[in-house]
């Protein structure tokens, strides 16, 4: 039954850092195109 | 090509200016708010709470289970509230928030099937069951997979976001559904847990624990949001800018000037 809890955990908490790796990964490679003046963010 | 080499030069100094990501100040707040409710989530939900009296050592599952199911809702009621924007104001700002949503509310929903299926093969001897619960959630999930198809369908701005937006209008219904099956339908999966109050009778680090997951989901999840809003917000000006820099060309090409010098040295040293 633990490695069916250790499972969950790290599939829930694998799949989301993953992910939001991939997006920040994303985000960064489109601001060197983006000029400046359109990604203000607040 | 002079056109390309100027523009690729601008954006390198402008890029230089601007911050370097999607991140900003709160963002870094909210990320962490979200680390600190991460932290808690596990030490309660990990070693503090104590096993439930029914479920056992697998309600350290369910405090995974619920709150990404939670954050999976409230990311497609987002994706239907924006939907209707959309189609109301025709607004870049709605197809964006709506699309960023569906996606992140589509990875908790996976993550929630599975969690789900785990736990069933220690309650129920068997990862998944064609009852009611899992039956309709099945299609709720398939049917925002379909949502990002449509998305992914080659077609200009104001099309996809149309099409899109009707989508996620429709899709939305599914989640009463998907909520109620356990009460409309006999099947094998629990009652209601979200939207409900959480039972009662569970202890008091259960409930700590329940409640920090379900805020550490809601952190991450509005955390994600922010990040996929505005890296969806850069990739719709990159492509834009690429549009400028092909039109830029296609006139340079198209212009006698241009065409006339098109082959001396002098033009070639300038585009290298």
């Amino acid at each position: 039954m633990t490695g069916y809890i250790i499972a969950a955990w790290a599939i829930t908490f694998g799949s989301v850092a993953a992910y939001a790796a991939a997006v920040i990964r994303r985000g960064r490679r489109l601001s060197k195109v983006v000029p400046a003046d359109q990604r203000r963010w607040m | 090509m002079t056109t390309t080499t100027t523009t690729s030069a601008g954006s390198a100094a402008a890029a230089a200016d601007g911050p370097t990501g999607t991140g900003s100040l709160g963002t870094k707040v909210l990320g962490g708010l979200s680390l600190v409710a991460i932290a808690l989530a596990v030490v309660y939900g990990l070693f503090i709470s104590a096993p439930d009296a029914q479920l056992g050592e697998t309600i350290r599952i369910i405090y995974m289970h619920v709150p990404t199911v939670l954050a999976a809702y409230v990311a497609f009621i987002i994706t239907a509230v924006s939907s209707a924007m959309y189609l109301w104001k025709r607004n870049e700002f709605w197809d964006l928030l709506g699309s960023s949503s569906a996606e992140i509310g589509v990875l908790f929903f996976a993550v929630t099937i599975i969690d789900g299926a785990l736990w069933g093969k220690v309650t129920w001897g068997v990862f998944w069951r064609w009852e009611p619960r899992l039956t309709t959630s099945a299609v709720l999930l398939i049917m925002y997979i379909g949502y990002l198809a449509v998305r992914a369908i080659p077609a200009d701005a104001r099309t996809r976001a149309t099409r899109c937006s009707i989508v996620g209008l429709v899709a939305v219904v599914n989640i009463p559904i998907v909520h109620k099956a356990v009460d409309w339908w006999r099947g094998l999966h629990q009652g209601r847990t979200v939207l409900s109050t959480i039972d009662p009778e569970m202890d008091g680090t259960q409930l700590f624990a329940m409640y920090t997951s379900l805020v550490a989901g809601l952190l991450v999840f509005a955390w994600l949001l922010v990040h996929r809003f505005r890296t969806a917000y850069l990739a719709e000006r990159a492509a834009d800018l690429g549009l400028d820099t092909a039109l830029a060309e296609r006139r340079l090409e198209g212009s006698p000037a241009t065409s006339d010098t098109s082959h001396t040295p002098t033009n070639t040293g300038a585009a290298s």
